[in-house]
């Protein structure tokens, strides 16, 4: 990893932004149903890219990094990188978004025709949808961490302190004198049970992943 | 130390169901009242680690339809009006939501699809169950110091 990890904060963006592009891109003129798809492989990329962010984050927030940047005076420096790679997060986080948008109505179309092989092009889609929000999720994640990091920096008062408590006064109590411990317990009892379900529709049994993987066109 | 209420939330969220309804089942009254405010205090830390106020409105209405098609098969037990607006009270921009059973539900849903979003270890869940309790804290604080007395009453 380069030793300076503003730069690789914002190589880590410009690599997601050219990686989501190019899926737009690519998705713009889909080849036949069935077919993989090059803009898979963009999407790939975009994870690759984010774990590059990860790290990124990692060192930027290394309190032996600040403590130096600090001593050497470019803590202005580290601040202009870190406002740079939130608005790339930012334009990331919005092409990201674009392409999700004709993902999904390309998974609409080919789910309709009825036909097989666009049923299974849809599925591929529908999977490249899910990966995208993961993206676009962690992408706001790492913006919120880099929120944080400028704030430290500039000693603003940050929205979100991590892994300080959350100031309560600005929503309110969250205590639940006034509730019922019968009401709790009802709600407790129905979100566990939705939790049970959703693993139970989840879990495939070996003797089901064995089939699954013969019945696997290859 | 870690409460059960604590162990139970801990379960949950670490995806032991069996721990977790065990550690239920075992509940007195206080209990139940820790474990609510434990999974308020680690929603609104959950929520302020991927929103931030003033955000656009689209990303919050798209992760609370994600969360309830990941959960809510039905689709008629966690109600998309409430968990919106506990997301946008946990942000500050709206009045807090009142605890019911569909409150309760929307919540544990909400913090189940934000971690797993997230894709967190068990060190960072922990980190957060523990700002979560730090949050419940204050809260509780708060809250006794704005209970009216019986000379205030009077």
């Amino acid at each position: 990893m380069n030793p300076d990890p503003i730069d690789d904060l914002r190589n880590a963006w410009l690599a997601t932004i050219a990686a989501t592009d190019r899926a737009g891109a690519q998705l713009h003129g889909a080849g036949p149903p069935g077919r993989r798809l090059p803009w898979q492989d963009a999407v790939t990329e975009c994870w690759r890219a984010l774990s590059l962010v990860y790290a990124g984050v990692a060192a930027a927030r290394d309190p032996a990094i600040w403590a130096s940047d600090r001593d050497t005076g470019s803590a202005g420096e580290v601040l202009a990188g870190l406002r740079a790679a939130q608005g790339d997060a930012d334009r990331a986080a919005a092409l990201a978004a674009r392409v999700r948008t004709r993902l999904s109505a390309a998974e609409d179309r080919l789910r309709r025709t009825r036909i097989v092989a666009d049923a299974t092009a849809a599925r591929h889609l529908a999977a490249a949808i899910v990966r995208l929000d993961l993206v676009v999720t962690r992408l706001a994640v790492g913006t919120r961490r880099i929120d944080r990091s400028v704030a430290a920096l500039t000693g603003a008062p940050t929205a979100a302190p991590d892994p300080d408590p959350p100031s309560t006064s600005a929503t309110g109590r969250t205590t639940s004198t006034s509730t019922s411990t019968d009401e709790i317990a009802r709600g407790c009892r129905t979100a566990s049970a939705l939790v049970r379900n959703r693993r139970r529709t989840h879990q495939t049994t070996p003797r089901r992943r064995l089939r699954m993987i013969k019945e696997r066109p290859w | 130390m870690v409460t059960d209420p604590h162990a139970a939330l801990r379960s949950l969220l670490a995806g032991r169901l069996h721990g977790h309804e065990r550690r239920l089942r075992r509940f007195a009254e206080p209990d139940w009242r820790r474990y609510a405010d434990l999974l308020a205090g680690a929603l609104l830390v959950a929520v302020r680690r991927r929103f931030v106020a003033g955000q656009d409105r689209a990303p919050v209405i798209r992760f609370v339809a994600s969360a309830r098609e990941r959960y809510d098969a039905t689709g008629r037990d966690v109600d998309p009006a409430v968990a919106e607006a506990l997301v946008w009270a946990a942000l500050g921009e709206r009045p807090p939501v009142p605890d019911n059973v569909p409150t309760i539900v929307a919540r544990t849903v909400l913090l189940l699809g934000l971690l797993e979003d997230e894709g967190l270890t068990d060190r960072e869940r922990d980190d957060v169950l523990a700002a979560a309790a730090r949050a419940a804290d204050d809260s509780t604080q708060d809250a006794e110091q704005h209970q009216p007395t019986a000379g205030d009453q009077q």
